[in-house]
């Protein structure tokens, strides 16, 4: 087994060198050798979407990732959050306030069990930021949480709450809907 | 790790089984709940609303703190050597052929396991599993697999790297089992065999039957060359069976009179089941430490059962070559990353349990979810041949006849009583007059089908449902006002001659969706929408479905208490399933206490030993004199612990907090209030809380925190735990405080004086021994189920009749929770259970044997299950019937919400398309191909 060394920033924290065999996924990475356990295991083949993080891109945009089926070699270098990095918390690791997304999920009672939400509130958070940057039209609000969120299975709730809650944020915040095209 | 405090005392000592020391471990949610030690928390769950702000575990659940059991890795555990162990089971994908040994050689050599355990090795520590499971653990060398998915060998490796490289090798490896000769597949007797035959007396619905289990018994086939052979002797004066028969060759024999009179119409036909995949989303997985110097075992569980579990493993311990070198076990429970019935009973702890008997330090087995298609518990695939008799004249149906066969899997598991709830539950919310139904649970080479959400129901009441919207549609009645005239009416027998407990409201249901527009107007709207959008086709759909809930021997414990600040603790012994059972259960302290528990810790194991109660054999076999004779022990009890399954906490679980709650308010504050008032005796009924204070007459309204600071200066009574039991009806006890004598819905009462809010401690409550009981008849066990709650839905579909996609345009879901205890809760479980019943409706199906589940290929890329697209995510209507009164009981329901949305489907597809079917799923392709028989 080959290794390769892997550093990243992770929920702004800088991780590594760490040597690892080159087949391991971020998932695992985070899971086994930071024990992150915040990210989970769905299907392990990119369908499910539990396990989506986000990466900061060079023009600080977000983009949600499947960590399940990237290698971490990936993201050497790059900046990552995962579930455990969005809420604001003090030096203990202790929650103090939620993001807006964490918010409205708990508002709303979005989840059940709970294993699917950290790719919810990932991948809600991408769809926000980019909507800042791009926002649209009231009559398009729905369309772009389906594509946003469309992949992502949730087995307790049937999704209704997960998307009713990010409409709420989004119609909320100033700047995300702009007046009609 | 956040808050988990290295202590001894976290593990409590449950019981001891063999010789073997059980303890608990507190369930590690419990342990987020704590405040941030610097700045402000935001952990006000309860909010000011009259509903809770949010989950109780959410903030827990939304910032991915460690609370699943998949989460823990050794490091975690305090106290564990923090060296983390990988285990990997190695699964044949074949049945056909000898299973002739592994050829190690496929393993690379920089991957090695340390440790290679098979039948051999546990044949040598003499390690079995525990009979309810089955034999071969681990297929020995030589023999033929029992089912696809057969585990031969468990390997160890001692770090990450090492594990993952030989899984990326080993996953779809073809060599690595070698397989022999042909074999013949392996076969056994049915797991079990059920036949509930009923004949209305002549004083109609609710008088006495002339024949029913729950007035005659029940009686059993034999088994000849694996097939069931019913008695044939009939005789109307003879015994349990032989009346039996009788009435069940009368009920065909009249079916067919009445048939060929013209009399009656027959709708018959065979419907079929799909295999399922319960697909939580959090695969199983188990973290295992045999701490060899202190001869303790270690285990963290992805359980729904740990209670089981704990005990069975203790004597698996006990009988084994390890039973000299563990003393104690220590299970952590945790919170269960979706369970639906998988993780209820499931073997998977066991090969865990294995794994770290042979490792030399804590070992991780975690299934990814190939290897949980290919070993976890499925939904029961059933096969039914049907006829409903159903009156021309009236439209009143006459008779039921049912043969269902069931298949099992390789492993009985629950395969028994879901076959029995299944044939029990197929008359739904109607009144049958005369019914024989049989249930035959299989054994099959398919990986085995445990007690998945629906526990039967589902496959027989969607099929009941099929039927009845096809007797509408050849009577020419209306679907819902045909269900109108044989809905089910209080006091009346179901098809076991059993009167249900609880108030059944089918009329009220069904006049609600009457009068909706979609049902009212569905002629013109298919008319408009096929006009609007030519080449789809529209049609509407009703079903309706009422599920028992219970298992006839539920034995619920709770204890409440505060400390005196007036803050409010509890625990209860169900487990938290992430249907917000800690949320709802803290909800239940307001209308008794002022306030919801501040804390509620579920899945509690261990506290209820303050209660000193026992039990002895088996609550559903036991003889009446044996339950007699044993009540005379003021510490026994037919069940001290029941397994947390779906749709059981709302009414069983908060029947004990209920007690528990009431118990102090009358023993703890109510003494204290009278004695701040200075007035005589308070009257429960006239008291109120209102902002937490307690409100009486013209006194002074009195805050909680001031009454608890006045019982805990007093002594008075703190906290109160209960247990309590129900065997479709409640057991009571008398018990004697200061001299009075009271009666309550319990049969177990522990008191406690002084303490705090913290986590509940059994060692702080005294047991008060009962002074007499009364528990349900053991006859009750012949009835099989009395508690109901039903569903309906009413659905719009588009069927696209190209590619057979249907789409869904409106749904209204209509329910009778009874008192709902937390609004949200009951609607995110109504959404969860609609979509879950459009995947078995449409979507999900595992084929049968070597293309199935078990040949280890299966993943969600095949599997489909139903996405928002599929779902109505934008336009779901809900009607919850609001409760009749302020004593309605809380429902369980986690069930049956999937229920109706199935066959309502089916019959919306049929009003589109013309095509009718009698088999799940209706799958695009199967519709595409109906519809277009001429096309590939």
């Amino acid at each position: 087994m080959a290794k390769i060394p892997v550093s990243m920033v992770v929920n702004g924290e800088r991780v590594g060198p760490v040597q690892v065999d080159e087949y391991t996924t971020l998932l695992d990475f985070l899971q086994e050798y930071l024990n992150l356990t915040g990210t989970k295991l769905g299907c392990g083949i990119g369908v499910c979407r539990a396990c989506t993080i986000l990466v900061e891109g060079n023009d600080g945009a977000l983009e949600p990732v499947r960590s399940c089926i990237n290698n971490v070699g990936r993201f050497n270098g790059s900046s990552v959050t995962t579930v455990e990095g969005q809420a604001q918390r003090n030096s203990n690791g202790e929650v103090l306030a939620l993001s807006p997304v964490q918010q409205a999920f708990l508002r709303n009672f979005s989840f059940q069990c709970g294993w699917c939400t950290a790719g919810f509130v990932n991948a809600a958070t991408a769809l926000i930021d980019d909507l800042r940057r791009r926002p649209v039209s009231a009559g398009k609000v729905e369309q772009v949480i389906e594509e946003a969120l469309g992949e992502h299975i949730c087995r307790c709730t049937g999704y209704v709450r997960y998307f009713r809650a990010v409409r709420e944020v989004i119609e909320s915040t100033p700047g995300l809907v702009k007046e009609a095209d | 790790m956040q808050g988990f405090r290295s202590d001894r005392r976290k593990f409590i000592k449950v019981c001891t089984v063999a010789g073997i020391s059980v303890f608990a471990a507190p369930a590690f949610w419990r342990q987020s709940t704590a405040a941030p030690s610097t700045g402000t928390p935001v952990t006000d769950w309860r909010g000011s609303g009259e509903s809770p702000a949010f989950r109780m575990d959410g903030i827990a659940k939304v910032t991915g703190q460690k609370i699943f059991g998949r989460d823990f890795r050794a490091m975690d555990m305090p106290d564990w050597d923090k060296q983390q162990h990988y285990a990997l089971v190695l699964r044949c994908n074949r049945v056909e052929r000898r299973f002739d040994g592994i050829d190690w050689s496929q393993i690379p050599s920089d991957c090695q396991p340390y440790q290679r355990i098979t039948a051999q090795s546990l044949s040598e520590k003499k390690v079995k599993l525990p009979p309810f499971y089955g034999d071969a653990m681990l297929l020995a060398e030589g023999a033929s697999p029992h089912y696809y998915g057969h585990a031969v060998a468990i390997l160890l490796f001692d770090d990450f790297a090492k594990y993952n490289g030989a899984k990326q090798v080993l996953q779809f490896n073809r060599k690595v089992i070698r397989y022999g000769d042909a074999t013949p597949p392996v076969v056994r007797d049915p797991y079990a065999s059920w036949r509930i035959i009923r004949v209305e007396g002549p004083d109609g619905p609710s008088g006495e039957d002339l024949y029913s289990p729950l007035q005659d018994g029940l009686f059993f086939p034999s088994y000849k060359n694996r097939k069931v052979e019913w008695p044939t002797e009939a005789d109307k004066a003879g015994d349990v069976s032989e009346r039996g028969i009788y009435y069940a060759q009368e009920i065909r024999a009249q079916s067919r009179k009445e048939s060929s009179a013209g009399n009656w119409h027959l709708v018959e036909g065979e419907y079929k089941t799909q295999i399922i995949d319960p697909m939580m989303m959090e695969p199983e997985a188990s973290n295992v430490w045999f701490d060899r110097p202190r001869q303790a075992l270690h285990l963290v569980l992805t359980s729904q059962s740990p209670q089981d579990f704990q005990e069975l493993a203790a004597h698996m311990i006990a009988e084994s070559g390890f039973a000299d070198h563990i003393k104690s076990i220590v299970v952590h429970s945790s919170v269960v990353g979706g369970g639906f019935g998988a993780k209820d009973h499931s073997i998977f702890p066991y090969y865990g349990l294995v794994a770290g008997l042979f490792a030399k330090a804590p070992v991780r087995l975690a299934n990814n979810r190939f290897e949980q298609f290919q070993a976890g518990l499925k939904r029961h695939p059933f096969h039914m041949r049907n006829i409903l008799a159903v009156d021309r004249t009236s439209g009143k149906f006459q008779a039921l006849i049912s043969e269902m066969q069931v298949d099992g899997g390789g492993r009985q598991n629950f395969s028994a009583s879901v076959s029995m709830v299944g044939a029990s539950a197929i008359q739904s919310i109607y009144y049958l007059p005369r019914n024989d139904i049989s249930a035959i649970a299989n054994q099959s080479m398919n990986v085995d089908s445990g007690s998945m959400r629906g526990y039967g129901t589902l496959q027989t009441m969607s099929a009941m449902e099929m039927m009845v919207n096809q007797a509408a549609a050849e009577l020419d009645i209306d679907p819902i006002e045909l269900r109108l005239r044989n809905a089910f009416q209080n006091g009346w027998r179901n098809t076991q001659g059993a009167v249900p407990r609880v108030g059944v409201r089918y009329t009220e249901l069904l006049e609600r969706a009457k009068t909706h527009p979609m049902w009212q107007e569905r002629a013109t709207r298919k008319q408009t929408f096929e006009a609007e959008n030519p080449g789809l086709l529209f049609g509407t759909g009703y079903a309706i479905a009422t599920k028992d809930y219970g298992t006839g021997a539920a034995a619920p414990s709770a204890a409440v208490q505060f400390d005196k600040e007036g803050r409010l603790s509890m625990a209860v012994e169900f487990m938290e399933m992430g249907t917000g059972i800690s949320t709802s259960q803290s909800m239940l302290l307001e209308s008794v206490l002022g306030q919801a528990a501040q804390r509620c810790d579920v899945g509690e194991v261990d506290a209820w030993h303050a209660l000193r109660q026992f039990q002895t054999e088996s609550p559903y076999t036991m003889s009446q004199d044996h339950q007699d004779k044993m009540s005379r022990n003021p510490l026994w009890t037919p069940v001290t612990a029941m397994a947390s399954a779906a749709s059981m906490s709302a009414y069983f679980q908060s029947h004990a907090t209920h007690r528990a709650a009431e118990i102090l308010l009358a023993q703890g504050l109510l003494p204290a209030a009278q004695r701040l008032w200075k007035t005589g005796p308070i009257d429960p009924a006239q008291i109120e809380w209102r902002n937490s204070r307690l409100h009486y007459g013209q006194h002074k309204p009195l805050p909680l925190k001031v009454l608890a600071e006045e019982v805990h200066r007093s002594g008075g009574i703190t906290g109160v735990m209960v247990h309590s039991f129900n065997r479709w009806e409640w057991a009571e006890a008398d018990f004697e405080l200061d001299g009075v004598k009271y009666t309550w819905g319990v049969d177990g009462l522990a008191l406690r004086h002084g303490g705090s809010s913290d986590r509940v401690v059994g060692g702080e409550y005294e047991v008060v021994e009962r002074k007499a009981v009364r528990y349900p008849s053991t006859a009750l066990n012949n009835a099989m189920v009395t508690y109901y709650a039903p569903t309906a839905a009413l659905v719009e579909v588009a069927v696209n009749p190209g590619s057979g996609e249907v789409t869904i345009h409106g749904l209204q879901n209509y329910m009778d929770c009874g008192r709902a205890i937390v609004p949200q809760l009951v609607e995110g479980q109504i959404e969860g259970g609609v979509a879950m019943g459009i995947g078995h409706a449409l979507y999900e199906v595992l084929p049968a044997l070597g293309e199935g589940a078990g040949n280890g290929t299966w993943n969600l890329n095949r599997y489909q299950v139903p996405l928002a697209r599929h779902v109505p995510v934008w336009n779901q209507q809900h009607d919850i019937l609001p409760p009749e009164s302020e004593q309605d009981p809380h429902k369980g329901i986690a069930e049956v919400v999937m229920i109706p949305i199935v066959a309502a489907l089916v019959e919306a597809i049929y009003q589109a398309t013309g095509k009718r079917f009698h088999e799940t799923p209706v799958s695009p392709e199967k519709l595409r191909r109906a519809l277009n028989p001429q096309v590939l």
